[in-house]
């Protein structure tokens, strides 16, 4: 991918993981903050196809803001690596999002 | 033109060992500075959580319902509320000062970026303080260990 579009992906992914985070942290911590997770409680909420929609879009924008984060790292103070070290965290990257959205589907499944 | 291309690979490659020693000696930062370094420190932090998070939610793959709650469960302890709100503090930072950056980038307060990043402190601060009264509440009704 260009540089470019790594650019506009990462700014896109910013103005996206602002609300998504901010629902989603005021959901978890805000609503009660008293109250332990449960895998009941979770489900509840993912059956909500509006939630699992964007906790689905959250988990999507966060790694690619993040990774690419790290790449951007990599790129200021290794240059050389930061193609090869592209291809790892692409990788880690849609393993994650795979490995993630299996769980997002299990809890929703109930 | 030939002549100046040199030049200018030199000149721009000693520019990057200035900044990549600046980056390294927080006492010669000025407030631009501390906003570059706040907001990559923050950013790592936030990206390593992310990968533990996702490794503490998927334990629903590896061990169904029992495993996620009993996972929660552990986790629903002071140590790791103090490590939530730290956790806060960092997204709240980098999220504010994201916007900061993007404004930056679309050509909007360049010339007034040190303004701007005081703007993110406080409002940063302000909504840090918010929080803190909820992180207070959790962690007033959790152990410290199970």
């Amino acid at each position: 991918m260009s540089g470019t579009w790594a650019w506009l992906l990462h700014r896109v992914s910013a103005v996206l993981l602002i609300p998504l985070l901010a629902l989603h942290f005021a959901i978890m911590h805000f609503v009660d903050p008293t109250q332990t997770i449960t895998f009941a409680g979770s489900s509840l909420r993912l059956q909500g196809a509006l939630y699992l929609v964007a906790d689905t879009l959250l988990l999507a924008t966060a790694l690619y803001h993040g990774l690419n984060g790290v790449r951007n790292v990599i790129l200021d103070y290794w240059p050389r690596a930061a193609r090869g070290a592209a291809w790892v965290l692409w990788i880690l990257g849609l393993l994650a999002l795979g490995y993630g959205t299996t769980a997002l589907a299990a809890i929703a499944r109930g | 033109m030939a002549a100046t291309e040199p030049r200018a690979l030199a000149s721009r490659a000693g520019a990057r060992e200035v900044r990549v020693y600046a980056d390294l000696a927080p006492r010669r930062y000025r407030a631009g500075m501390w906003a570059f370094a706040l907001h990559r420190i923050s950013g790592l932090a936030i990206a390593l959580f992310l990968l533990l998070h996702i490794w503490e939610i998927t334990s629903v793959t590896r061990g169904g319902a029992q495993g996620f709650d009993q996972t929660m469960a552990r986790l629903a302890v002071r140590p790791f509320v103090i490590g939530e709100f730290l956790l806060f503090l960092a997204v709240v930072f980098h999220g504010i000062n994201g916007v900061r950056l993007v404004l930056m980038d679309m050509g909007a307060g360049v010339r007034r970026q040190k303004a701007l990043f005081w703007w993110v402190l406080g409002i940063s601060a302000a909504v840090i303080v918010y929080g803190a009264f909820f992180f207070a509440r959790r962690f007033a009704a959790y152990p410290w260990s199970l």
